[in-house]
């Protein structure tokens, strides 16, 4: 693209500079070359703002709003949840972990201990056959029934509506 | 101004649980988003697709939009966006849509006027078939320009460029288009001898 051609895309654009522009004016008038290339431009210019925008389909509002009618009002799932319960709940396990870890850091002997062996410490000895046939694993077996099936159903029932649509 | 102004109270209606107000909306843009989208997939069945996945994709994120901008200019941001990724998931070569494909288009179009009388081919469809053989970045700077009522800094801020940067691919974009457009004529005048 040619120099002249820049200059008058910039005028016509209405980007160039007020002393630019009255350079660009006087040439236009006064330069055949700048004349030419004016008028043919902005016949383009012209035309370019002149042409008809594509129709889509009759349909298209329907289909689009059948497509949001699923969705949640924007932003309402962020407004229920207020940013300060979150930070307040953030606060208390923080203060929380740090509490801990000064109770804990009180508690422990700095001194150095004479020997340097290490102390005798037996792992208790566990009877897991007779948990397994106690009354409240069994209830605990049961109620990890209940909310596999109530998973399972609940998994079943979304593939199902997603299929339907 | 007016239409800017209205916009907002629709979202605001919208965001206050209102969805028939984002029918307007819909409504209202449609045609530009359409219109832009096409400008990249080059065929109307998915260019409907992307305008509707567009306003789908901004009907989720509304609340995100910061109202004192204008609402088109957002929705562009969304329209280019989902453009560009519909081409890269389509792995369209822009190289050959410049050359093959828009050659085939022109064709069928060529062949539709004629059928449909030569002489009553307006200066418009000649300019619209142009833009169509453009690759798809200049004929959506062009088309956002022009027709989207867009300033030049609000394109760069839809397509995610500097202005200048927009500035100097707008001039190359009308500079290519002229010379489709002197292609296209000049194949007609050849015709008609």
């Amino acid at each position: 693209m040619n120099l002249i051609e820049q200059q008058v895309w910039d005028y016509l654009d209405g980007t160039c500079t007020g002393q630019e522009h009255k350079k660009i004016e006087y040439l236009i008038n006064n330069d055949q070359a700048y004349r030419s290339i004016y008028a043919e431009l902005k016949s383009l210019h012209f035309d370019l703002s002149k042409i008809e925008l594509d129709e889509p389909s009759m349909s298209f509002t329907r289909n689009v709003m059948d497509k949001v009618a699923g969705s949640p009002v924007p932003g309402s799932i962020r407004s229920l949840v207020d940013k300060r319960i979150i930070y307040s709940i953030a606060a208390f396990f923080a203060i929380s972990m740090i509490a801990m870890l000064a109770v804990t850091l009180s508690q422990i002997d700095w001194t150095q201990p004479a020997s340097t062996a290490l102390p005798e410490y037996e792992i208790p000895k566990v009877n897991y056959l007779s948990i397994m046939d106690g009354t409240f694993f069994r209830i605990f077996l049961f109620a990890d029934l209940i909310l596999g099936l109530y998973f399972l159903d609940s998994i079943m029932r979304k593939s199902m509506l997603s299929n339907n649509r | 101004m007016q239409n800017k102004t209205s916009d907002i109270e629709l979202i605001k209606q919208v965001l206050a649980g209102d969805q028939g107000s984002y029918a307007e909306l819909v409504r209202r843009h449609q045609r530009f988003v359409f219109t832009l989208a096409l400008r990249f997939t080059k065929n109307r069945e998915d260019a409907e697709e992307v305008a509707q996945d567009c306003f789908v994709k901004a009907y989720r994120s509304l609340n995100n939009f910061q109202q004192t901008a204008k609402f088109s200019t957002w929705l562009y941001t969304i329209v280019y966006t989902t453009s560009m990724t519909f081409l890269r998931k389509k792995k369209l070569d822009t190289d050959s849509i410049d050359s093959e494909g828009s050659q085939i288009q022109l064709e069928n179009h060529v062949s539709d006027f004629r059928s449909d009388q030569v002489e009553q081919k307006s200066k418009y469809a000649y300019l619209t078939m142009a833009i169509n053989q453009l690759l798809p970045d200049d004929a959506a700077i062009i088309t956002l320009f022009y027709k989207g009522e867009q300033s030049l800094e609000e394109v760069a801020k839809a397509m995610g460029m500097e202005s200048n940067t927009v500035k100097v691919k707008l001039h190359r974009a009308r500079h290519r288009l002229k010379e489709k457009l002197e292609a296209l004529l000049h194949h007609e005048v050849k015709e008609l001898l």
